[in-house]
């Protein structure tokens, strides 16, 4: 799900627009950077209620920390640090009071199955298995512990790449490596129970 | 090497980055150790899967919101005042003004002084527009006290609380102030939205007319359930009506507050009204919760999920397990009591207990109209009012597009001007439900206040149903401890809603069965059961 970053000299003279107060640049800022902020803010968070409000406040925190980038890492290294620190704020808030059963119940997993499921009413196995398949990835994924959660979208949602992560969330690349292979194993443990929406269907004991 | 060192080297190794001495020590362990070859299996798998994650579509008010919020906080600075976001804003705004302007012919013009009218006039406008509504069959519950188990006392605090007369009493005294819902829908393909159902769902209107006849209210506190049959399906009708024994466990003498879901479908010419009160166990796995009695297709929280979607869709519509016996018996119980529904037992009104006071809840202006864009096809509008009920009428000229109800009702910004929680609600909608199970997610407020609960439709068939949903605390009573041993329909209750008085959701979305999750109950989430509404139309009547 990598998502393609804006080209380098438009990122750096919309960033030098806002800085210069040009709010209009920040609104294509936020355009820009938009859609890939917020599916971080929902892979962390779980569902899309929450990741809208907590992708909105990365903005506005961007917004005011733009005046205070000198560009000595690259903006989306410095942007995404922020988004995830919103998002860890958003989830140690949480641990703070009783779940609600939106945040227990991540959503379809792409956010569109609902729709597409009602509008359309396609019922054909594959279908329904990929989106199961999705639903049952998103869940685990949102019960990973934050650190591993992070690193796991960053890298295989995000497609961010080692060196990216570590400099986003300043920790080595040794250390990136090691949480995402964590990661993966939680994750595989996670969905053990479901394996037959991953076509593993050994049968091994254990 | 063991098996615990190599699964740290999964990711590495399949990625081709690991020394090589590392790299030929895993592979040889993986030889030899069929376990940790298969979960290397997995790993491949899962990293494939995570890959082809989709991304989830941005909300198209995002940056929009972003703007806002911006400009909320801060003294307007001068080039906020030339954004493009403030031109969608104007937009949004002219969409709504138009939507305000098409609903309000029928909506709001019979809002009067007395805003407490507003519902009832809404629905007298709808009555008329409607000739030729048919007698219909209207049954209460209560009466299943009748053919209650043993284990069912029967002068059972049920009779001091039943639930029907009491709360035909209470509405005689205080129907005006509390008037019957905005009973508005509008059938599938049918692109009129506001401007009327015409004569397609004339069943449905019929049950508005009859209820603007006889001043009755949506049973909403009582256990009832009121059927709208048509001839051809009347047999049927009796079919589904049954309930199945209630275990002693499920008829337990104490008295954890309930719900009440009025709840209304109608298929193609057919129209099925069952009013169904939900109760809320005090804890999971207590009283009536899914599984209890049996039925084939109880969803069991407790049961690890093995929910097809593909294969229930083939699957018979649930009936309660040796139902058929009691069937009848059930139907000529509904039958009796359509006097009682029209007009409910005598005796010196009661006031209908006061709402709690709740945080959150707005204790601000007397009348307030909510309106709420639309978002394709759909119609969300609102008329709320302190200490009355409040109507919240939701129309949908096809397919909703699922979300929509959420971000328009849910928007917290929204939200924020919703009396949350000290009223009740009511919707009135059409949705599709589908074979092999839908859920209906109910959400009332947002963010930290809101409280949600799930409408659980185990095999609706590919159906559009038209759902009135009401959700009141009541009395426990043998009724509702039968209904919920027939453990078809389930109301997930967040543990918060216990301390509520008097509260209602509206439909959030409708997400397949197999979204429910184990997580719910752990947290201690109550699975609590009604009758299964979807079996009332006979799979043989599907397409």
């Amino acid at each position: 799900m990598a998502m393609t970053a804006p080209p380098a000299q438009t990122e750096i003279a919309l960033i030098r627009r806002v800085q210069q107060g040009d709010g209009v640049a920040f609104d294509r800022l936020v355009e820009l950077y938009g859609p890939r902020v917020y599916n971080l803010a929902y892979r962390m968070i779980g569902n899309a209620e929450d990741a809208h409000d907590v992708a909105q406040e990365a903005f506005l925190r961007i917004y005011d920390a733009l005046p205070r980038f000198r560009g000595d890492a690259s903006f989306s290294t410095w942007m995404y640090r922020i988004v995830v620190n919103v998002c860890h704020d958003e989830l140690s808030r949480r641990r703070r009071r009783p779940p609600t059963l939106t945040e227990l119940q991540p959503e379809d997993g792409d956010g569109t199955a609902l729709d597409d499921m009602l509008t359309t009413g396609e019922t054909t196995e594959d279908h329904l298995l990929r989106r199961e398949r999705h639903q049952a990835l998103h869940q685990a994924i949102t019960a990973l512990p934050p650190p591993f959660r992070t690193v796991l979208v960053l890298y295989d949602l995000q497609g961010f790449s080692y060196d990216e992560i570590a400099e986003t969330l300043r920790v080595n690349v040794g250390t990136v490596k090691s949480r995402l292979n964590r990661a993966r194993n939680i994750l595989r443990e996670k969905i053990r129970d479901q394996r037959e929406l991953f076509g593993v269907t050994d049968s091994r004991s254990r | 090497m063991n098996t615990a060192h190599v699964a740290e080297h999964y990711t590495a190794y399949l990625e081709g980055s690991l020394p090589e001495p590392l790299r030929q020590e895993v592979a040889r362990h993986l030889d030899a150790c069929p376990q940790c070859a298969a979960e290397l299996e997995e790993m491949r798998r899962l990293a494939a899967c995570l890959r082809e994650m989709p991304a989830a579509p941005l909300p198209p008010d995002f940056a929009a919101g972003v703007h806002a919020r911006l400009a909320a906080r801060r003294p307007a600075r001068p080039w906020l005042l030339r954004l493009p976001a403030l031109a969608g804003g104007t937009l949004a705004a002219a969409v709504l003004a138009l939507v305000i302007i098409y609903v309000q012919p029928r909506l709001t013009t019979p809002v009067s002084p007395t805003v407490a009218n507003a519902p009832i006039r809404a629905e007298e406008q709808i009555s008329k527009a409607a000739p030729g509504t048919g007698e219909r069959e209207t049954g209460s519950l209560n009466g299943l006290r009748s053919p209650a188990p043993a284990g069912a006392a029967p002068n059972a605090p049920g009779v001091a609380a039943d639930p029907f007369a009491e709360r035909g009493v209470a509405h005689q005294k205080t129907a005006a102030p509390t008037p019957p819902a905005i009973t508005r829908t509008a059938k599938s393909g049918n692109t009129r939205g506001a401007q009327g159902g015409g004569s397609s769902n004339a069943p449905f209107r019929s049950r508005a007319q009859q209820m603007d006849r006889t001043g009755e209210k949506p049973a909403s506190g009582s256990v009832t359930v009121n059927n709208d049959i048509d001839d051809k399906y009347a047999s049927q009708q009796k079919m589904v009506a049954a309930l199945p024994t209630a275990k002693p466990e499920a008829v337990r003498e104490a008295q954890p507050p309930a719900v009440a879901v009025e709840n209304k479908m109608t298929a193609e010419g057919s129209n099925v009204t069952p009013s169904i009160m939900v109760p809320a166990p005090e804890t999971p796995g207590t009283s009536g919760p899914p599984g209890s009695a049996g039925p084939p297709r109880a969803f069991n929280p407790n049961e690890p999920r093995t929910n097809n979607m593909a294969a229930d869709s083939n699957a018979t519509p649930p009936l309660p397990a040796g139902s058929s016996g009691a069937l009848n018996d059930v139907a000529k119980i509904e039958n009796t009591n359509i006097g009682k529904t029209a007009n409910p037992p005598g005796g010196p009104p009661r006031e209908q207990a006061p709402a709690a006071a709740v945080p959150g809840a707005r204790a601000g202006s007397e009348k307030e109209e909510l309106q709420f864009s639309t978002m394709g096809k759909l119609t969300l509008r609102g008329i709320t009012e302190k200490g009355a009920d409040a109507t919240v009428t939701v129309e949908t000229a096809a397919a909703p597009a699922a979300l929509t109800i959420r971000r328009a009702y849910l928007d917290r910004r929204d939200a924020q001007d919703v009396p949350l929680l000290s009223e009740t609600h009511t919707a009135v909608f059409t949705i599709p439900l589908r074979r092999g199970g839908s859920v209906l997610e109910l959400s009332l407020g947002a963010g930290d206040k809101a409280v949600q609960a799930y409408l659980v439709a185990p095999d609706a068939g590919e159906r559009r149903a038209v759902v009135s949903l009401r959700l009141q605390k009541a009395p426990m009573t043998d009724a509702l401890r039968q209904l919920a041993a027939a453990g078809h329909l389930f109301i997930l209750c967040p543990p918060q809603f216990a301390q509520l008085q008097n509260v209602s959701f509206i439909v959030r979305r409708v997400q397949p069965l197999s979204a429910l999750s184990d997580l719910a109950f752990q947290h201690g989430y109550r699975a609590v059961t009604v009758k299964n509404f979807v079996s009332l139309v006979p799979k043989a009547q599907l397409h």
